[in-house]
Formats: structure tokens, sequence, C-alpha cells
């Protein structure tokens, strides 16, 4: 015998709800209200969402996002700020916490109900795999972005299907230090995250993969889903509660003490893909921007006010620097070869300096 | 004394919501308990309500975010929060490191101490741990020794 859930297919809904009405429903579960559901929906226009512990002005570019009159919601969720649009169907997992098909260890949590979109994605042709902690790729390549927390006594684990990807509008509405880092998270996100449009060449139809998740995640919580329209009380929850608190300047504007007040930049760009600029001041100032995977250093531009003889061998250092995992010992073998083989001065910066500078990105890193 | 590996040190009281309390001159030290840091994984962003908020037992003192989960801390006591720890309000995961040293999170001035510690489970009671524990692997399907 399989429990019953109800799925509430929104389809097309307006930013805000399509981005909050799953907290409506987690609070009528909390209150009992409602059985345990999943809630199907696309934003009908494009937003930017950011991260429930994340600082609005730290975060967004606000003048362009005023410019473009897009609308700016704060998730209840964790993770980045991300542009989002149509293109992307969301599937929000809403359960008691103490249901038994729901583990109590993040860990396990995503591992469980991601295998629903995964699924999907291997019936669409693709190679999709789940990549601990939350995330499914594709070829190494992000193709889900999904969050999970806890309101009141219901579990929540949000994500999407990505159909198609704007990667313009995803960099350009990051606050970012200048134009190169820009361009730099840019590129990164065309290597690191990617969308059926990409992978297949064509996207499929919304109706075709809402009826395929349905499915999906029937089989994996081994549950029989019931189609309903939310219910009265969900919509009053919406309305009276959840509404006007993301509608508040205090709810988006909130801040978080702690990490991020970090010096520097640094944007997360898929799994443990980030791009971090640092600013270290030695008797020179050295500023540092690479593209991490992990703590390794994929790709990496040393700039700064400093002199350099010749000019052109900051091209060694950044050569000899790619490769390197962000940790005393090699970043140091690295940059004392630099210094030992290229007859290279560099006055007002010692190797330490630039050892000092290359450890600053393990700071910023998660 | 350990239960599924963890700590649960005798001299601390435990909230059924995973907050403990140390009692220290009329005060208490919170903090979120060993197992609970380890279940929720490393803890990336804490936020709390501010120094000289009244705060209800069992109700909301603040949220965690760990690997895109974010979750409620409830209070185990009723009071006022005098302090907050600013270090692990830079560096959040101290919580994992040291969640019974220095990644106390909140000093508070309880009001209702004796009468509502009575709702805490102590430390040196065993059986009652145990008892919590395992109902929270019964529910939970958590794997362990106890």
């Amino acid at each position: 015998m399989r429990d019953s859930w109800r799925l509430v297919c929104l389809r097309k809904a307006e930013p805000l709800m399509a981005q909050t009405f799953y907290e409506a429903v987690a609070l009528a579960v909390d209150r009992g209200l409602s059985a345990n559901s999943l809630v199907l929906c696309q934003p009908s226009s494009p937003y930017v969402c950011i991260g429930f512990h994340q600082d609005l002005d730290k975060e967004v570019d606000l003048g362009y996002c005023r410019r473009l009159g897009l609308p700016i919601i704060r998730r209840s969720q964790g993770g980045g700020a991300t542009y989002l649009n149509a293109d992307q169907i969301f599937y929000q997992l809403v359960a008691h916490r103490r249901d038994r098909v729901i583990p109590v260890r993040v860990e396990e949590l995503f591992e469980t109900v991601l295998a629903a979109p995964v699924r999907v994605y291997r019936e669409l042709g693709l190679q999709a795999e789940f990549k601990p902690l939350n995330d499914i790729v594709v070829g190494g390549r992000k193709i889900s972005g999904n969050g999970a927390g806890l309101i009141g006594s219901a579990v929540v684990l949000v994500g999407n299907i990505i159909l198609d990807l704007d990667y313009d509008s995803m960099s350009r509405v990051l606050k970012v230090p200048d134009e190169k880092f820009r361009d730099k998270m840019a590129k990164s996100m065309v290597d690191w995250v990617t969308s059926l449009r990409k992978e297949l060449g064509w996207v499929p139809d919304a109706e075709k993969i809402y009826h395929m998740l349905m499915r999906a995640f029937e089989d994996v919580l081994n549950v029989d889903f019931t189609v309903e329209k939310p219910s009265e009380e969900e919509n009053l929850i919406w309305e009276r509660e959840v509404r006007p608190r993301h509608l508040s300047t205090t709810w988006l504007g909130m801040s978080t003490a702690g990490g991020s007040d970090s010096e520097g930049r640094a944007v997360k760009v898929a799994g443990d893909v980030h791009v971090i600029e640092v600013d270290h001041k030695a008797r020179k100032l050295v500023r540092v921007r690479a593209e991490l995977v992990g703590d390794r250093i994929r790709d990496i531009s040393v700039t700064g006010d400093f002199f350099l003889i010749p000019e052109d061998a900051i091209l060694i250092l950044q050569k000899k620097l790619v490769g390197a995992v962000l940790n005393e010992d090699d970043l140091d073998r690295r940059v004392r070869s630099f210094f030992a083989e290229g007859d290279v001065q560099m006055p007002g910066i010692s190797p330490e300096d630039l050892v000092d500078a290359l450890m600053k990105l393990r700071s910023r890193l998660p | 004394m350990k239960l599924l590996g963890f700590d649960f040190p005798e001299d601390l009281y435990f909230h059924r919501d995973h907050m403990y309390v140390k009692i220290e001159d009329g005060k208490v030290r919170l903090g979120y308990n060993a197992w609970a840091q380890s279940a929720a994984g490393k803890i990336l962003f804490l936020r709390t309500r501010a120094v000289g908020s009244k705060v209800d037992q069992g109700k909301t003192l603040g949220t965690l975010e760990s690997g895109k989960w974010v979750g409620p801390l409830k209070a185990p006591l009723s009071g006022t929060i005098v302090q907050l720890n600013e270090e692990v309000a830079k560096k959040p995961s101290l919580i994992n490191e040291a969640p019974y040293g220095r990644g106390w999170i909140a000093v508070l001035e309880p009001l209702k101490l004796e009468e509502e510690l009575k709702q805490l489970i102590r430390g040196s009671d065993e059986n009652s741990l145990r008892e919590w524990i395992n109902e929270e692997k019964k529910k939970y399907g958590v794997k362990g020794d106890e």
C-alpha cells in the first residue's frame, strides 16, 4: 500500500508565487491542514533570487535590476544569487519531517529525492548523475540547482529542471568588482552549467516534463499522487503570511553577520566551482582573480600596481599556478620556481607576499 | 557519555530540538549539540536574533545554513539574549569543529530557568538521553550503535 501525496501543478505562475507558494504549503503541512505535497511550476517572467543568508547589496547589481524592472526575491532556502525565468521548471517537495521517506541527514535527503529529477534527465537521453551534496550533473556540468530546509515541522526540498539558460543575464545581474571579473564568471558559467537545450539541441515540452516528474517522484518516493489545486487554507496562508513577508523591505534587506563580510568577491558557479577575487596589500597591491575547482586553481590572473621585469613574466607565473592546490607548500614551491627560473624582478613583492595573496583565495572558499 | 558516536557531556542539558544549555552563574550558554551539527553538515551561515531580544522556549532563536540546508535554531529556554558569539558569527563552521567549546552560539539571561529546565534532558541522565536518542533514531531511521 503506497502513501497518498498531493500533486499541485501551478504551471506558469508570477515570480513571487512560483518562488514562494511552497512556503504556504509547508506552513499548511506544519499545521496539519495539508498532506505531503509536490508542487510543480514555472515562473512566468524573469526575476533575481537571492539565498536566505545573503546580503542583497553585496550580491546583486541593484541598479541594473531596477533599470530592467527585474523583481528580486529572497528565497527561504540557502545558496547563491541567481537569475531565473520561464526556462526553469521548479519541483518543490514538502513533507512532514517525520514522514518515513524523509531522511534526517541532509546528504541522504538530497540523494533520495534527487533520484527523481535524475531519472527524468536520463529518460530524456542524458547521462545525468547525482553529485553530492545537492547537484545533478551531466558530463560534469551542473544541470539542476537544489536547496532544502525546514519550515516548522515540514521539510522542503526545492530544485529545478533547466530547460535553457540565459548566461548573459545570469552574470549581468550579479554585483562584481569589475567587468573582467564578470567576463571570467560568465565564461565559467558556460563551462560548468548546462541545460536541456545545450545538451539535446532542443527543449522538451513543459507539460511532458511535468508528467515525467510526477511519475519519477511517485516511483522514487513510493507514493501515489492525487492531483489537487491549492487548498483554500494554502491560498489564505500565502496571501496573509507568506506574500506580505516577502514584499517587506525588512525581509529582502536583512543581513547576516559572518561569512559575507570577508574581503574580495566570491561567486559559486556550480558545485565546487568558484570564481574568486581577492586583494593583498604588501608594499604594493596584488590582485588575484581565479577560477577554482575545489581547492585547485583552474585559471588565474594576477594583477596589481607592482612592477614586473620582464613584464610578460606574469604569463609565466599564471601558467605555473594553474593546477596548484591552495596550500602553502604547493604555492610556495611554484612561486619560488617562478622567481628562480625566470631571472624575474618584482620590486616590493616577495615570494611570501605572493603566497599570502594566493592563500587569501582559500579563505573565501566555503 | 557518547551516543551514536557523539559526545553528550554530563554537565549540560539537552533540548529535544537539539540545542544544549550550559548553566553559568545564573546565565546559560547555548549551542547546537554534536549529533545535530553532524547531521546538518558544514555550517556556512548563522543568523540569530539580536542581543537584547527576548525569546520563548521552543521558538526560533535563529537560523543555520549548511550546504543549502536552512533550518531554525529553537531556543531551549525562555529569556533575553545577553551575548552572541562573535567568533561563530564570523566563522559558523566553529559549530562543527567545537560544538561544546568555541562553537557556542549565545548567552541567555533565563526567565524561568528552574521551571523550564525540567523539560530538558540532563547530560548525566543516561537513561533519558538514551531513550531520546533512540526515539530520534526510530523517527529518522538513523543508523548507529545505540
